[in-house]
């Protein structure tokens, strides 16, 4: 008996030398930031008279209620999120399709889908903002090559986000489409023998077979696209500030904008935390509703007698 | 048959054609970096324009002579290398703990990770600059390298690895005297090299093409990485549209060369475990 407490002694203490750089970087740059943002949202600490921080509870909070810029960045944010998720997912989809092929040279087709995502989001940000130029910029010149009166693109409130939407599909589709690609050639080759048996035609086999086969694949992609899309910042910092008139202000921007050039550190606190709490919020939103699926699927086998 | 080849071809055809089309803009970054032509971007009238008279390096070469881009390469060497480095040690170790070693307390620090894990980075950066400030590393390397040495995901790809490796192996060695840290590095590692590339690319990709945090942590000039750079060099002054676009294409090249070399590694990494943003 004494013998495995002393064994189990040496195996803790092994295990928790082996922790140990882990739980130092850890906790200094991970656990102690978060507990900090949690305490600073419930003050007006300034970065330039951190001697005059008081405690506010929660008038940061309310104050952001209040905040209009703040309810035009969670709007800005909802509409990148809203379109890049799906089309984003969509493009990658198809680009799987497209390249799910056995046939010789492939691999530069990969690659080329694949190029945009390994070149950093600075460098693409830079290269389209001078193609959407108003003078000189390569989308003006194709327009006015057609005849259309060229557009102010990132200069213009109404087109702003659309013109970061386009370039940020394009730049990430190719991520989403590595992850498909492996998902579809998970897919056993039988069921689509089988359905060629059957005589099924393509669409039937895309719709019957692919897309139920990927079903869970396609949630993670879509969970990652979500995920990223939320944190939408360096394409608006670099390309157009945030404007023009606040029109491509995110939250992350919002967070960046009164945390660090304001140094409104209270205040930015106060954002970081409803913006932490949204993830959370979503991923047990997520895993309630993966159980809740679960559960039903369960019962309905146990009515129908599983079928 | 007959319909077999012809789909073959449809799809050698739509492929071209939309690889092209993806492709556009980096091609004609490119092929932008070479022109001579000493037009500032805005005195752009016409597709012609774009199209160089012949080729030149000397784009390429004003961009290392008008800023110290080679400074700004080293730096960036220095800033993934250390981050790479310090990654690999801290979060393997704690993965293969996690894994193999049935400590007290693992369970609970298993589940810790895997909440922590939805922690967004965004979220915090404000109080972590806080904290590095009152370390005193700001605008040091060590402001962007130990931050990142800590990663929940990492920790939990180096689990994940480690779970498949034979307790049998690490009982042999054990048996054998072997102590607990040469039995991790002399037998556990040496099994677990394609993870380690895995993890390598990966960092080493995502730390090259950091943004946010270097700008945020590192201000003067002789510390900032190629991204900043290129910022800094295409907002700063009126220069020609081939130079800018040449200081485009020289921190692009680095980078496809590392993944054109690992890609089998990159890609294995984000299609069977690909959950870096979560």
């Amino acid at each position: 008996m004494k013998t495995t407490s002393v064994r189990q002694k040496c195996i803790d203490r092994t295990g928790w030398l082996f922790m140990l750089p882990a739980i130092v970087f850890g906790t200094v740059f991970l656990i102690v930031p978060i507990v900090m943002c949690f305490l600073y949202s419930f003050s007006d600490f300034y970065m330039l008279r951190p001697e005059a921080t008081q405690t506010v509870w929660f008038d940061n909070y309310v104050a952001l209620f209040r905040d209009e810029i703040f309810g035009k960045a969670i709007g800005n944010t909802l509409l990148f999120v809203v379109i890049v998720v799906p089309v984003q997912c969509a493009l990658a989809l198809g680009l799987a399709l497209l390249v799910n092929r056995k046939d010789r040279g492939y691999g530069i087709f990969k690659l080329a889908y694949f190029a945009p995502v390994i070149t950093s989001m600075t460098v693409v940000s830079l290269l389209f903002q001078l193609f959407y130029a108003r003078d000189g910029g390569v989308f003006n010149l194709l327009l006015s090559a057609i005849g259309v009166p060229a557009q102010g693109f990132l200069q213009d409130e109404s087109q702003a986000m659309f013109c970061i939407i386009f370039m940020s599909v394009w730049q990430g589709a190719g991520y989403q489409m590595i992850i498909f690609l492996a998902g579809l050639q998970g897919v056993p080759k039988e069921l689509y023998e089988a359905a060629d048996i059957d005589a099924a035609n393509a669409w039937d086999k895309f719709t019957h077979i692919t897309l139920p086969s990927i079903a869970p694949i396609s949630s993670f992609v879509f969970v990652i696209t979500l995920v990223g899309a939320f944190k939408m910042f360096t394409q608006s910092y670099i390309m157009t500030s945030g404007g023009p008139n606040d029109s491509t202000l995110t939250v992350v921007y919002y967070i960046f904008q009164k945390g660090m050039s304001e140094q409104l550190v209270g205040y930015g606190s106060a954002i970081s935390m409803l913006f932490t709490a949204a993830f959370i919020l979503a991923s047990v939103f997520k895993n309630l509703g993966a159980k809740g699926i679960g559960a039903y699927k369960k019962y309905r086998a146990s009515v129908l007698g599983g079928y | 048959m007959r319909r077999k080849k012809i789909l073959k071809i449809v799809f050698y055809v739509v492929n071209t054609l939309v690889g092209l089309l993806f492709l556009f803009p980096l091609l004609f970054m490119f092929l932008s970096a070479f022109n001579p032509a000493r037009t500032l971007p805005t005195q752009i009238g016409s597709f012609g324009d774009f199209l160089p008279e012949y080729l030149t390096a000397s784009n390429l070469v004003s961009v290392f002579t008008r800023i110290p881009m080679l400074k700004y390469f080293g730096n960036t060497l220095l800033y993934a290398f250390g981050t790479v480095l310090g990654v690999l040690v801290v979060n393997s170790m704690a993965g293969y703990a996690l894994a193999k070693i049935n400590f007290k307390g693992n369970r609970l620090i298993y589940n810790f990770i895997v909440i922590m894990l939805i922690i967004p980075f965004e979220g915090i950066t404000l109080t972590l600059y806080l904290v590095v400030k009152t370390l005193g590393i700001l605008d040091t390397p060590f402001a962007v390298i130990l931050p990142s040495l800590f990663s929940c995901f990492y920790i939990f790809m180096f689990r994940q690895f480690f779970l498949g490796v034979p307790t049998a192996l690490i009982e042999a060695a054990e048996i054998d005297g072997s102590g607990a840290f040469s039995t991790y590095f002399r037998i556990v590692v040496p099994t677990a090299v394609p993870v380690f590339i895995t993890v390598f690319i990966l960092e080493f990709i995502g730390k090259w093409g950091d943004y946010y945090w270097p700008m945020l942590t590192l201000t003067s000039e002789t510390w900032f990485n190629v991204q900043i750079a290129i910022k800094e060099f295409s907002t700063a002054s009126p220069y020609h549209w081939g130079t800018v676009m040449a200081s485009l294409a020289v921190v692009t090249v680095p980078v496809l060369v590392v993944f054109l070399c690992l890609q089998k590694y990159y890609i294995e990494g984000i299609a069977t475990q690909g959950i870096k943003d979560m």
